[in-house]
């Protein structure tokens, strides 16, 4: 763990916490420190700030699906809008308080007049200091739910602050897709990260940090919405902490599976989040059910959790009055635990698609060097490494493009227009789609792939070893009569070389 | 204790209208209205009170003769419109230098991130330094027409230090904007930085000559600067950045000391304590001013800014100069000012219609006063109008006559440019109107508009279709500054002795 990748968390983090609840929040006028919070008891915050959080990732979706067809989902049309929505709720709260400050608030050079006034007033004090006892006049209960929720992404975070590569190829493919999204480029619509697309511009990262760690954000959220359900069904703060503590006690069991989030898997959580705020809502809670079938259009099982868990929410306030809550209570229970392992269940295991050298190496070349002004050629993963930063080619072509006699020519150049071209030679060859890196793990690779000639290549073992034996002859022929080739990264399991060459202008 | 007369018994020294006192009483009046009280009167010029020097002066005053009206100072419609076009003595001395020798105070022949840099820094300067530069120029003449050259040299060096602590802390806001959003390289950053400090201190500085009306000293200060350049990097081989910097520090320089020089001429560097008024209270009243210097920038280049930032997915930098572009808007800037020097001299012919004609009609005739007021005002337009032809013929000319012109520009964007201009100087015009008429919020919201939709739909057009699109975006800006603002100045002129006489209280 580094203070840059805590820094990167931080930034994801304030930039979700801004996008899905301040924006919201602020946009639609509830500004706590102007004293128009909903009030302190939790069946209203609650309701108001879950409503946020569902309406802006329901907008989010929408907006970034359309734009991204567009090819229009840029930065600056993100922050233009997050802009937009709060100077409308600064609108929408000034005109609520012009009854404070009566006319003062018409021109804006009055307002800051009466906003001087009103911050040097002893009453001003008053309230400042009234926010700040609210922190500290908290009930242990309070604290001790807010310190589990910090140690549930806490957990979910320990692994995407020390690792940079991905467990699953399916990772990889997402993010390439939300860098093409952000960048404005042609995009195969994919409603999984669609929503994420604000993140990129906000939090000023690239796809691969957003992807990283908005997994464990989800996470935090996911467990934040069961608690509010069980709290719902029980209405005991003690139901809500039991369900916190047991999802701390599901995440610690597993420590490599559960960080990164699938399409499946974020569809839950907005199932579950329809189910927290059907009774309060029903066009939220259809919005909160529209969103997660635009994120996993094609599974039904976010479908059914969603119905199960509204019909639960509902049977347990409906059989509250009626029944004994002992009896109505269980049965919702027993459905949300349900959906909860039904989320465990959805993480596929472990796949090794990627050296964790290779990723840090991929970072530290679009850290170090000018964007743009460099290629990688390695495997595919490393696309979404460079994606936006740097120019990629597949090894796979350099391999078939060129021959060692070809090459060896002291004449002959390779026809890259970057001045620095990375290549990503494996020593030994990664058993893509292994549950582990160790060399001796079991084979999973189907044979009737091998048609493909690029899954081949990079997925069957003997494929891959030819891919990496044939790289490093190519440039190996090439160093023996060049110069500008040299070792950029070398390990036990990866060599980067480094070629520099003179910039064709492109 | 003062030897001299106070300059207020005396006619003014621009020859304006005047009249010898009528008694004591009108001179106590005079003396009183130039801050001269009792306890002035006995401690810098060593009378009991303001009845005794009034006493003692009061035959000196009548012994000079009157100045009428007609004897006061007329220049021409085209003294004013030369006069009106000297904010571009500098653009014009930077383009004899880089005519003659290839090198300019900044810009020329970089790298392709080198001048994006420049071009952040130069836009970046002007926006920042406008609203500095704009409540320099309002204060600053209002001290100057009252002939208090005391406060005005004191109010412009604190409006000019203001505005350079403004572009550091800018600069630093700029800083951790690119730590964050990583946009520019390190090094191009310090270099950016470096210039926008430059260009903003360069522009401020302009802002207290121009008050000045020491066009031909900025020019003489721009040209020195250049020497500067022209010395280290064609003579002594030094990098071109690097005698930049050092060209505009020795420009900057220049004009510092040129402006000292003349405001002690003018009697302005005195070491008499002079006292501004409060700060809040200029700030209150100039505040509208400085939000529109800042928003008039940043409407000239928001479509420089969505055209360079339009589709750079495969440039080194976020933003990529686009020289063609740049070009293009260049040439069309010879069309602006031609047409916008008559901004000047139509605002100056707006006062003295007024006088003429208040003095023509009856109280009773105000339906025959607005009549002329809409009569001068059409007038005007006709001549923007007559201008604009002008202007775009021979720009047109000369891009046809230099082939080697038309490669470096973009030829759709001389066109959308061109349209643009007569908008934009009639807006500006119209905005002068208000300005005069104190109706700055008037002018804020036409701004407005005119930024948001240049910005919208140059970004839309730009991201679209094609970056050089962006210019539509500053067509329908200026579209809006010009028809929002030509409407609130219609509203305003249909009830004028109303609003003039607002004005004035």
């Amino acid at each position: 763990m580094t203070f840059a990748s805590v820094f990167e968390f931080t930034r994801v983090l304030a930039a979700f916490l801004l996008v899905f609840l301040a924006v919201p929040l602020i946009g639609n006028g509830q500004m706590g420190w102007r004293r128009q919070s909903p009030g302190r008891k939790p069946a209203l915050w609650i309701a108001v700030v879950l409503r946020a959080f569902v309406r802006a990732s329901f907008a989010a979706e929408v907006a970034c699906l359309l734009l991204g067809r567009a090819t229009l989902c840029l930065p600056g049309l993100m922050l233009s809008g997050c802009l937009v929505c709060l100077m409308r709720g600064l609108w929408i709260a000034n005109k609520r308080r012009s009854d404070l400050i009566g006319d003062g608030s018409r021109t804006f050079w009055q307002a800051w007049v009466a906003f001087r006034k009103g911050k040097r007033s002893p009453e001003a004090r008053l309230r400042i200091g009234t926010v700040l006892s609210k922190f500290k006049s908290l009930s242990p209960a309070s604290k001790l739910f807010l310190a589990c929720i910090a140690l549930v992404l806490l957990i979910e975070a320990r692994v995407p602050l020390q690792q940079l590569h991905f467990d699953h190829a399916d990772t990889y493919t997402r993010t390439v897709s939300l860098a093409a999204l952000t960048q404005g480029q042609a995009w195969k619509v994919n409603g999984s990260v669609a929503f994420l697309a604000p993140l990129v511009s906000i939090s000023g990262l690239n796809a691969i940090s957003v992807i990283r760690f908005t997994g464990p954000i989800l996470a935090s959220v996911f467990a934040l919405l069961i608690a509010l359900c069980m709290w719902r069904v029980w209405h005991s703060w003690v139901a809500a902490l039991t369900a916190l503590l047991l999802f701390v006690w599901f995440s610690l069991s597993p420590a490599k599976t559960n960080w990164e989030l699938l399409p499946g898997s974020i569809a839950i959580i907005y199932a579950v989040a329809a189910g927290a705020i059907w009774p309060h809502s029903r066009k939220d809670g259809l919005m909160a059910a529209a969103t997660g079938f635009m994120i996993a259009p094609g599974e039904w099982i976010p479908a059914i959790a969603c119905g199960l868990l509204v019909l639960s929410v509902l049977f347990s306030a409906w059989a509250r009055p009626r029944l004994r809550m002992w009896v109505a209570a269980p049965l919702a229970t027993s459905v949300l635990l349900g959906v909860v392992l039904v989320w465990l269940a959805q993480k596929p295991p472990f796949r090794a698609v990627q050296y964790e050298s290779a990723a840090r190496v991929s970072t530290t070349i679009g850290d170090e060097f000018h964007r743009n002004e460099w290629l990688v050629v390695s495997p595919f993963q490393e696309l979404a490494f460079t994606y936006g930063q740097g120019w990629h080619s597949e090894l796979s072509e350099f391999v078939l493009k060129f021959t060692p006699p070809q090459v060896s020519s002291p004449t002959f150049s390779f026809p890259y227009d970057s001045p620095h071209v990375f290549f990503f030679v494996e020593r030994r060859p990664l058993l893509a789609g292994s549950p582990s890196l160790e060399r001796k793990a079991i084979w999973r690779y189907a044979p009737a792939e091998s048609r493909d000639p690029s899954a081949f290549l990079y997925g069957d073992p003997q494929g891959r070893a030819s891919l990496e034996f044939r790289a490093a002859e190519l440039l190996n022929a090439y160093a023996q009569s060049h110069r500008n080739l040299s070792i950029f990264y070398e390990d036990d399991d990866l060599v980067v070389y480094h070629l520099g060459q003179a910039s064709n202008g492109s | 204790m003062i030897d001299k007369s106070p300059t207020c018994i005396l006619p003014p020294a621009d020859k304006s209208v005047w009249a010898p006192p009528l008694d004591e009483r009108d001179l106590i009046v005079r003396l009183e209205a130039a801050g001269i009280t009792a306890s002035v009167a006995r401690s810098q010029y060593g009378f009991r009170d303001v009845w005794s020097m009034a006493e003692a002066y009061l035959s000196r005053a009548q012994n000079h003769k009157s100045i009428e009206a007609s004897e006061t100072k007329k220049s021409s419609a085209i003294a004013d419109y030369l006069k009106g076009m000297a904010f571009a003595v500098p653009l014009v001395s930077c383009c004899l230098v880089v005519l003659l020798l290839k090198v300019s105070l900044w810009g020329g022949s970089l790298t392709a991130n080198e001048a994006a840099a420049i071009a952040i820094a130069t836009i970046a300067s002007f926006v920042v330094t406008g609203g500095f530069v704009q409540v320099i120029g309002r204060q600053g003449h209002f001290y100057k027409e009252s002939q208090e050259w005391g406060l005005c040299a004191r109010y412009c060096w604190l409006v000019v230090k203001a505005g350079f602590l403004a572009l550091l802390a800018c600069a630093f806001g700029g800083f951790l904007a690119n730590a964050y959003f990583r946009w520019l390289p390190l090094p191009l950053f310090g270099w950016c930085a470096a210039f926008y400090i430059g260009i903003g201190a360069y522009l401020l500085i302009s802002a207290v000559l121009y008050v000045l009306d020491a066009e031909l000293l900025l020019a003489l200060g721009t040209v020195l600067g250049s020497a500067i350049v022209v010395t280290l990097h064609l003579q002594l081989g030094i990098p071109l950045l690097i005698s930049q910097s050092i060209g505009m520090t020795g420009a900057v320089g220049i004009c510092v000391l040129l402006a000292r020089f003349q405001f002690r001429s003018l009697g302005g560097q005195t070491s008499e304590p002079v006292r501004l008024p409060p700060l809040g209270r200029l700030a209150y009243v100039l505040w509208p001013y400085f939000i529109y210097g800042c928003a008039y920038y940043l409407f000239l280049f928001a479509d420089r800014i969505v055209a360079w930032s339009a589709r750079t997915q495969n440039s080194s930098l976020p933003l990529q100069f686009r020289g063609g572009y740049e070009t293009a808007l260049d040439i069309c800037l010879f069309a602006f000012v031609l047409q916008v020097g008559w901004v000047h001299a139509g605002l100056a012919r707006f006062y003295r219609m007024v006088i003429t004609e208040q003095r023509r009609f009856h109280l009773s005739a105000r339906h025959e006063l607005r009549k002329a007021i809409f009569g001068f005002y059409r007038r005007q337009v006709l001549v923007f109008l007559s201008l604009f032809v002008v202007s775009t013929c021979a720009v047109l000319i000369t891009i046809r006559e230099i082939p080697a012109l038309q490669a470096l520009l973009v030829f759709r964007v001389v066109l959308f440019a061109l349209a643009g201009t007569p908008l934009l100087a009639l807006g500006l015009w119209n905005i002068a109107l208000l300005f005069a008429l104190s109706r700055p919020w008037l002018v804020l919201a036409a701004m407005g508009w005119a930024v948001l939709l240049n910005a919208c739909a140059g970004y839309l057009l730009s991201r679209l279709f094609s970056y050089d699109l962006a210019i539509i975006g500053f067509d329908i800006g200026a579209l809006a500054l010009a028809g929002a603002s030509t409407w609130f100045c219609r509203r305003l002129l249909s009830n004028f002795e109303y609003h003039y006489f607002a004005a004035t209280v």
